[in-house]
């Protein structure tokens, strides 16, 4: 097949590439509207579980979607006094007036208006209402931008907050923070190729590989949205992974031709040679990376499914670009690609010669390979440790800079007022018959005294817990008749509809605490009266109990997958047992650095100044996951392009320190720099403000600075020292399998070269 | 049964009874019932016979648009762009067919006490209100007692004759139509307190509590529940109005009932 492209792209330059153009503005102007087809959703609830359930039960059966938003009225000066005032109650109110013919606003409790005290902070000076927006997700969303706009007078300064406004803030700042990357990230990898090639031509290709893989994958992703909710992180996960990929595919198959060109063949086998090795290496690294990546769909989160999805989208995209139009247009450069040399650089980028620096390095780690196994061995090791106290946590308004709205609101909230409503539980009670029947009233106002004798609860609101003078027998009465007392109808819909009534739990502890998923576990241990169907328990300490508790169960499964997809793929690759074993091992024993750096550093708080953040206390999964599957794709991307070399030579020479030092040699330079450029384009997404994008980007340029230095220059020459003919063993069985069906170059190439 | 019902009714009546000349009071209002507690701006305003008030209960816009003309009442959701249209005759036939004004009674008397509203002298008056009704299959009086306040022998009270004419005919209906299904005793108690009270004075303020009283269980339930309003003009004005303040707003869905 590689033999084939290599002559396809060699004899019709011309056409593939003006193909290729075609496409690309096709799939620019098919994929114009991509952005509005995203959900902003991000989509990280676990279908099925309980804080799923309560939020479905309440949109199909009490047709409730709403989401809460916290509006601080602060004053814009002295002048206004205390929240008491005529003045300062005056501008609160033409605030409330303003939203209140918003159809999307389905109700507002302010201080004033509902003579909550708990609405006043402690020194008088500042109050808060509460919105509830009609709906949530998408719609509520779009609904909060609007209220946003809408809600901005000169005479208060209204900042709002709550777990909506916190996630629409990070949305918006990942956005800005991403645009910035990503021009920075280009500039850098600009100059920085140029400093790798040493030519300005060559160094062109890469940055065009980079442009038609974004292209095409943001168009595929529309296709894909034809089809399923996609969240708009989706596109943050194209452009990063998209852009770094290509440009390392473009660099290992771009360098590989002028190696070839310089070995002194012409273009056309240069060219066939090149797609033979580096094109075959590209095209199972991107399947390594795209098959680890898609064993996020493993886990059941449709934020997950959708990374997964969109990385493999963007691995495809980098690798068919590749492999069809690189090919093309170095057909087309032919020697033109090292025109615009810089007479300093160049002479550098060709040094590919045996006996080189890389070689001669090689062979110092190998006379030393049991120190430098053990040495590094130790400091993976000890860099891992922190992971050891790792803390799982959600990301919340702590991820914003501190200058973020929905994050002063917060620490408003925290520090100036006795109790913050920043979010109740919600529970989703189905009961036998209707809701407020007798019978379920006395279910539910017995459900209600033990929810009540529960520590840390500070009030409930329910059928049956709406007037503290009144008993069960005075609520059977009232629903009995609610039209004729006031309020009461408006109290029976506010509550429940058929068989299905809600009950909100106000409590103590911060939502994103431990105590407060404690008291979830404890809500839902509770016994339920008979006359209750079900129980759903909602609200965001729920909702993140259930998302730990579902990485709990899949993460290793994921990782279980991610790990055997690969072995098996490696074994394939290089007809060996062990070192796809070692491979994974050493992977594992990176990543766990990583993990342990990134708690270092973001959990505990060290350089926190430095990095400009404020420390998390907690790690968020969610980030994790990612880095993990994105980070241990990549490096066993750069492993299999050094690998596939040292077996080349071995395959060659049989000599298996030679072969070694002979593979670091030639992948050696050209691996560093791709992890160099992976590492710009990353490292920019670090220099954000969210803390989770600074820390997924630091986390994948601290993977891939491990792996290109602790693993691939000490570990990776060490142990394949040490193993020494045990490198390429394989039982029997598993050796016929591999003669059958194996990937490597040298051996397809002699299967593709016979008649 | 919505309680800020029982606010217009009595805002409605005994407020701005000018036939001709425009006036606009504002103030602020307070809700308590089912231990819920709502406070919120008012504001009504009256144009020869047509009357307007608008209220933001939890954060959301009503308007109420009274024309003793055409005798029609327009309840306006502003959030939903939509205003529900009844007849007051319609209403009338409700609530005749369960309890007779004549049941109402009404006791006012003068506190001796006062307050000032910019010009106005706003005297105090105790009011004590009581009718049969029938809840839950149980004979109740139906009580409204507290305390108003109204200014007599203003100016602005010159022009009410004509209005208080209009609510001395049998199509007079005040209050929130669809209180004159849920509770017809209510609804036709609380127009009748109007019809009566037209004539003593622009109202400043009320302060009144509502309930059940009786011997049966809804009684005693009545007792439990706290149920009060009050009512406090802070200001009053007599700049003209344009006639499209009684409209029902452009673009706004219409429904009769």
């Amino acid at each position: 097949m590689f033999v084939f492209l290599g002559r396809l792209t060699g004899r019709h330059p011309r056409l593939i590439v003006l193909l290729g153009f075609l496409l690309v503005l096709l799939g620019a102007f098919y994929s114009k509207d991509v952005m509005q087809r995203l959900t902003l959703a991000p989509g990280w609830d676990v279908p099925g579980s309980g804080s799923a359930e309560s939020v479905r039960m309440l949109r199909e059966h009490l047709g409730r979607d709403e989401t809460q938003v916290i509006m601080l009225f602060r004053p814009r000066s002295d002048a206004l006094g205390d929240v008491d005032s005529v003045a300062y109650r005056s501008a609160v109110e033409a605030v409330t007036a303003n939203i209140s013919r918003n159809p999307e606003v389905k109700s507002v409790i302010s201080y004033h208006s509902g003579g909550d005290v708990r609405f006043r902070s402690k020194d008088g000076r500042l109050s808060y209402a509460v919105v509830q927006l009609e709906r949530a997700a998408d719609e509520g969303i779009a609904a909060f931008e609007r209220l946003r706009q809408q809600v901005q007078i000169d005479q208060i300064e209204v900042m709002l907050g709550g777990e909506l406004a916190t996630y629409v803030d990070i949305r918006q700042q990942l956005a800005r923070d991403i645009w910035h990357a990503e021009i920075a990230s280009f500039i850098a990898l600009s100059l920085l190729l140029v400093w790798v090639f040493g030519s300005v031509a060559a160094a062109t290709l890469p940055l065009v590989v980079g442009v038609v893989t974004i292209v095409l994958s943001v168009a595929m992703l529309k296709t894909f949205t034809l089809f399923i909710d996609i969240s708009v992180y989706a596109a943050n996960v194209v452009s990063m992974l998209g852009l770094g990929l290509a440009i390392d595919y473009a660099l290992f198959i771009v360098s590989r031709f002028r190696e070839e060109l310089a070995a002194g063949h012409d273009v056309n086998k240069s060219l066939m040679t090149t797609m033979r090795t580096a094109g075959r290496t590209v095209v199972f690294s991107g399947l390594t990376v795209a098959s680890s990546l898609f064993c996020l769909h493993l886990l059941p989160q449709r934020f997950f499914q959708n990374m997964g999805l969109a990385g493999s989208i963007s691995v495809a995209a980098a690798m068919i670009t590749a492999v069809v139009l690189l090919p093309a247009l170095l057909a087309l450069f032919g020697r033109h690609v090292n025109r615009f040399a810089f007479p300093g650089l160049s002479g550098r980028a060709a040094q590919q010669d045996e006996g080189g620096r890389w070689y001669r390095y090689s062979y110092f780690v190998m006379r030393r390979a049991w120190l430098v196994l053990i040495v590094t061995l130790g400091l993976l090791l000890a860099m891992g440790l922190p992971v050891l106290h790792m803390e799982i946590g959600p990301a919340d308004s702590k991820s914003l800079p501190v200058t973020a709205e929905s994050r002063q609101v917060q620490e408003i909230l925290k520090q100036r007022f006795s109790h913050s409503d920043m979010g109740p539980l919600v529970l989703a009670v189905q009961t036998e018959g209707e809701a407020h029947s007798p019978t379920s009233l006395a279910a539910l106002d017995a459900y209600t005294q033990q929810l009540r004798a529960l520590p840390g609860i500070i009030k409930i609101s329910g059928l049956t817990s709406v007037d503290p003078n009144l008993k069960l027998e005075d609520y059977q009465l009232l629903y009995e008749f609610p039209d004729q007392f006031p309020l009461a109808t408006e109290t029976l819909a506010a509550y429940a509809k058929g068989d299905t009534t809600v009950i909100y739990v106000e409590y103590s502890a911060p939502p994103s605490s431990e105590a407060a998923r404690e008291l979830v576990k404890q809500i839902r241990a509770l016994p339920v009266p008979a006359s209750i169907k079900q129980v759903q328990v909602g609200g965001f300490p729920a909702f993140h109990l259930d998302y730990l508790h579902s990485l709990r169960v899949w993460v290793p499964w994921t990782i279980a997958a991610i790990v055997c997809v690969i072995f098996v793929l490696l074994f394939f690759m290089l007809g060996s047992v062990l070192i796809p074993l070692k491979a994974v091992i050493t992977n594992l024993l990176s990543l766990s650095a990583t993990f342990g750096a990134l708690v270092w550093v973001f959990q505990d708080g060290n350089f926190a100044q430095w990095l400009n953040f404020t420390p998390q206390g907690s790690m968020d999964g969610t980030i994790l996951v990612l880095i993990f599957a994105a980070a241990f794709g990549l490096s066993i991307d750069y492993e299999v392009f050094l690998l596939s070399r040292i077996k080349e030579m071995c395959q060659q020479t049989g000599d298996n320190m030679r072969s070694v030092a002979v593979g670091i040699q030639r992948s050696g330079p050209i691996i560093t720099s791709a992890a160099l450029l992976i590492g710009i384009v990353l490292g920019a997404f670090a220099m954000g403000e969210v803390v989770f994008m600074k820390a997924m980007g630091l986390g994948l340029l601290l993977s891939v600075l491990v792996d290109a230095t602790l693993v691939r220059m000490l570990l990776v020459p060490a142990s394949l020292r040490l193993l020494g003919r045990l490198n390429w063993w394989a039982p029997k069985p598993l050796l016929l399998l591999y003669q059958r069906f194996n990937l490597n170059e040298l051996e397809a190439h002699r299967r593709e070269e016979k008649p | 049964m919505k309680l800020s019902a029982l606010v217009l009714a009595l805002v409605s009546s005994i407020a701005p009874f000018s036939a001709t000349a425009d006036l606009s009071l504002t103030g602020r209002s307070t809700v308590v019932a089912m231990g819920m507690q709502g406070n919120g701006q008012e504001g009504i305003w009256l144009r020869g016979q047509q009357i307007r008030r608008d209220l933001i209960d939890r954060g959301k816009a009503y308007s109420h648009l009274y024309d003793l003309k055409k005798n029609e009442i327009a309840v306006i959701d502003h959030s939903q762009r939509l205003a529900t249209i009844y007849m007051m005759a319609a209403l009338n036939e409700q609530t005749d067919a369960k309890v007779s004004s004549k049941d109402l009674k009404l006791d006012v008397k003068a506190t001796g006490r006062s307050h000032p509203l910019q010009k106005w002298k706003c005297a105090e008056y105790s009011i004590d209100a009581a009718m049969p009704a029938e809840v839950g299959g149980e004979k109740v009086n139906f009580t409204l007692t507290g305390n108003v306040w109204l200014a007599r022998d203003t100016e602005e009270q010159k022009e009410v004759a004509a209005f208080i004419a209009a609510a001395q005919t049998p199509e007079f209906f005040m209050g929130i139509p669809a209180l004159a299904k849920s509770s017809p005793t209510q609804a036709r108690g609380m127009s009748e307190i109007v019809r009566r009270m037209a004539p003593m004075g622009l109202l400043c303020a009320v302060d009144v509590k509502t309930k059940y009283e009786g011997t049966g269980r809804m009684a005693a339930l009545s007792n439990k529940l706290d149920s009060r309003i009050s009512l406090t003009y802070q200001q009053y004005g007599s700049a003209p109005l344009k006639p499209e303040v009684f409209d029902i707003p452009k673009g706004y869905r219409v429904e009769r009932k």
